[in-house]
């Protein structure tokens, strides 16, 4: 499963990566989520950009220290910052830009579809139908 | 301190330092935050008889107490000073990015006074507040200004800053985020452009500590839930607010020809609007998306602008109407304010109080080219338009005729396009309003919704007259809508989602106890909030009559008391003198005021003994 985004229908709010940031840290950090939509008003773009849990992973391939793995569970890419060093090499490495530095804990984050849930908060909260919950995963 | 409190910084731009406090808890306690706790501060930091464009006048931005929080719309801060445009006080809400932003970057609240030596602008990130220099960006409108911006400081900054109009010292200019966010009214853009503030730009990652997490996930999502059921929310989502230009229009009391007339053409309607639409965008953390991207660049148009740039200055094309509210934003000037002054002139160059000597051309309504060139001379204070800038001002220059034909209360115009002569509660809402004649303190019009009584009763606890032109009752509905919509300012919450905003469902101050709950640990009650809120009034009250106002200012416009309205259903309405100070009495009482409508001393005592903000600075 991987969440699929329907970038026309976005509005912008942030909702997602708003809630994301509280279920991950406790608090409100959008730029610490797994979700960030990227926007330029006046190029009007509002764009979310979320990992695709690609098929062949290569943050999980890039990764030195097997931080970033598929779960044998149900598929997920998920990094483990107790393994993790912070290096980054992930984050580079994304070819869709969906893994994020958190600056202030210098480890990435990224989504991890809520431990696994059918139905991901940033989905839930979603007010424009422009996340949905779509199977099977992707090469990049 | 609760959970996720910020800093309050005091910024003096004369001496070019930056000090950091906590407001206290006892101030927290009784105002809460945003609107509340900024009058809080404006009381204890403002001389009275301020000049409102020296550096004396203090320019306070104050996020709600539950905004940047998972609690829906609660994207807003207020901006608070006394209004160059009013000389009372000057308040004005902004939603958009930059409030949750504030936060996001350790900040509640920025008081910012004295005046910097060249063009400034503040940059805000983690705890830190830089003043640096702005000359590059001085000069530019709305857009260019934040386009810039972001080239130079990354394109994940927030933004508020003024245009042209603010730089002039224009008394109508807003304080202007992104493409149309507005902390629109009271000429607060020339209160930054007397302090050479050219913007605030922020940068957050600190982030927001929440009390209780899940918890707070899990009102939000079922407040959406029932929000997102809501037959006002849905129309907002599709539309926007010009849906209400049809309502008014229909019934006869929209705003045309300086009020002369009370119906105009169907092409400002929403439908008419839609087409001209792109997509819909939200605020930060809102679910009810109700701002437009429009076809020709911007962002917009609202309800209060496509009825006062549009039908009140008799232009029809609907084309026509978004390209005035796109280029006002972009010049950072009230649509509202605006809106008024412009047709107002028309009218008193009709009955000859002015003519090309003072104008410079004729001036008639329906006249786009006109409109427009108008627009641009004000934000320019360019010949005519110079006068104009002045707002209601001017009528000191057009003579003491003039002022009858202005649709304003205590120095400001008014907002809302809807002609207040047939919903008398609407009309009392106009009369009281803290800052002058805006519809956003309180926009009673629950009685024009053919609710069942029962529901009336409920809604505001005695028997309503169900009767929109009765004024029997209608305090009763004045004094709750302020009430909840004080509360929401304090919290940063938007109207939109607000019991009673003219819906009977929404968040009432029960969900509020929830959220705040959960947001911040603070334990409060539904009636402990309106106690807030009925005290932020009061504050605001003896704030006004500090600068001079008396009962004789809750007033309406002389048009209202004596001009019938012409046609449609709304026709013969007027506003019946007596009736009208009865109906003010009522209110009076029902605030606990005495009969010059002064707050209690109580309440002044109560206030003073919270200390003087020397102390918090420490």
């Amino acid at each position: 499963m991987r969440v699929k985004v329907l970038a026309d229908k976005c509005v912008g709010c942030d909702s997602c990566s708003i809630i994301c940031s509280q279920n991950k840290h406790g608090a409100i950090r959008p730029k610490a989520a797994g979700i960030r939509v990227v926007k330029d008003p006046w190029a009007k773009m509002e764009k979310p950009i979320v990992c695709r849990h690609c098929k062949t992973a290569p943050c999980a391939t890039a990764c030195p220290r097997g931080a970033v793995y598929r779960t044998p569970e149900n598929g997920t890419v998920v990094l483990d910052a107790g393994l993790c060093n912070g290096c980054g090499i992930c984050v580079t490495t994304c070819p869709f830009g969906a893994i994020f530095m958190d600056e202030i804990s210098g480890i990435p984050v990224k989504c991890d579809l809520c431990g696994g849930l059918n139905s991901p908060l940033c989905v839930e909260v979603c007010p424009a139908g422009a996340l949905l919950m779509e199977a099977g995963k992707i090469s990049p | 301190m609760y959970t996720g409190q910020g800093i309050t910084a005091l910024i003096d731009l004369s001496k070019g330092c930056v000090a950091s406090t906590r407001t206290p808890d006892k101030v927290v306690e009784k105002f809460i935050g945003g609107r509340g706790i900024n009058m809080y501060y404006l009381y204890k930091l403002l001389r009275p008889g301020v000049d409102p464009l020296s550096p004396e006048n203090v320019l306070i931005f104050g996020t709600g107490l539950l905004t940047g929080t998972l609690a829906p719309s609660a994207s807003r801060m207020n901006i608070s000073a006394k209004s160059p445009e009013t000389g009372i006080l000057g308040d004005a809400s902004i939603g958009g990015f930059f409030p949750a932003e504030m936060r996001l970057a350790g900040f509640d609240r920025l008081i910012i006074y004295g005046k910097a030596e060249v063009p400034s602008y503040l940059f805000i990130s983690d705890e830190t507040i830089q003043i640096r220099d702005a000359k590059d960006y001085w000069g530019l409108d709305v857009s260019a200004t934040q386009k810039a911006i972001r080239e130079d400081l990354g394109s994940d900054v927030q933004t508020v800053c003024i245009g042209r109009a603010g730089e002039n010292l224009v008394k109508m200019a807003c304080i202007m985020s992104g493409l149309k966010n507005a902390a629109g009214r009271c000429g607060l853009g020339a209160v930054m452009g007397s302090k050479n503030l050219k913007a605030l730009v922020v940068r957050g990652n600190l982030g927001i500590p929440i009390h209780d997490s899940q918890e707070m996930i899990r009102l939000r999502l079922q407040l959406q839930e029932y929000l997102l059921k809501s037959k006002v929310v849905k129309i907002l989502g599709a539309v926007g607010t010009p849906i209400l230009y049809t309502n008014s229009n229909s019934l006869g009391a929209i705003r045309t020809h300086n009020s002369q007339l009370n119906t105009f053409s169907k092409n400002l309607s929403a439908p008419e609007i839609e087409k001209r639409v792109e997509k819909m965008l939200s605020c930060y953390g809102c679910p009810v998306h109700c701002r437009h991207r429009n076809i020709f660049g911007g962002e917009g148009p609202e309800y209060s602008t496509v009825g006062l740039l549009g039908a009140n200055c008799g232009v029809s094309d609907t084309d026509h109407v978004i390209k005035l509210n796109n280029l006002v934003n972009e010049l950072g000037l009230d649509s509202s304010s605006t809106g008024t002054i412009i047709p107002w002139a028309i009218e008193l160059y009709q009955r000859g109080l002015i003519d090309q000597k003072t104008t410079g051309q004729p001036l008639r309504f329906g006249d786009y080219p006109l409109v427009e060139s108008l627009i641009k001379d004000i934000a320019e204070r360019r010949g005519f338009g110079n006068i104009l800038a002045e707002s209601t001002g001017a009528a000191k220059l057009f003579g003491d005729e003039s002022r009858k034909y202005l649709i304003a209360v205590k120095g400001l115009p008014q907002s809302d396009p809807h002609d207040a002569r047939y919903i008398k509660s609407f009309a009392l809402g106009l009369a009281v309003a803290s800052r002058g004649a805006d519809h956003l303190r309180n926009r009673p019009t629950l009685d024009i919704m053919d609710l069942p009584e029962d529901l009336l009763k409920e809604i505001y606890g005695v028997q309503i007259d169900p009767d929109p032109t009765s004024y029997i009752t209608k305090e009763n509905m004045v004094y709750y809508h302020e009430n909840i919509y004080a509360l929401g300012d304090a919290l940063g919450i938007c109207r939109f989602i607000t019991h009673g905003f003219n819906s009977p469902h929404l968040l009432k101050p029960e969900h509020f106890v929830d959220l705040i709950r959960a947001a911040t640990g603070i334990e409060s009650t539904s009636a402990g909030l309106l106690g807030v809120a009925k005290r932020i009034i009061d504050l605001e009250r003896i704030i006004n009559q500090r600068e001079g106002l008396n009962k004789d200012d809750d007033t309406l416009p002389e048009r209202y008391f004596v001009d019938k309205l012409p046609l449609k259903k709304a026709a013969g309405h007027h506003i019946d003198r007596t009736r009208f100070q009865e109906l003010l009495d009522r209110y009076y009482r029902l605030r606990k005021w005495n009969s010059n409508g002064e707050p209690d001393l109580a309440v002044k005592m109560e206030i003073d003994q919270l200390g003087g903000v020397g102390e918090h600075a420490g």
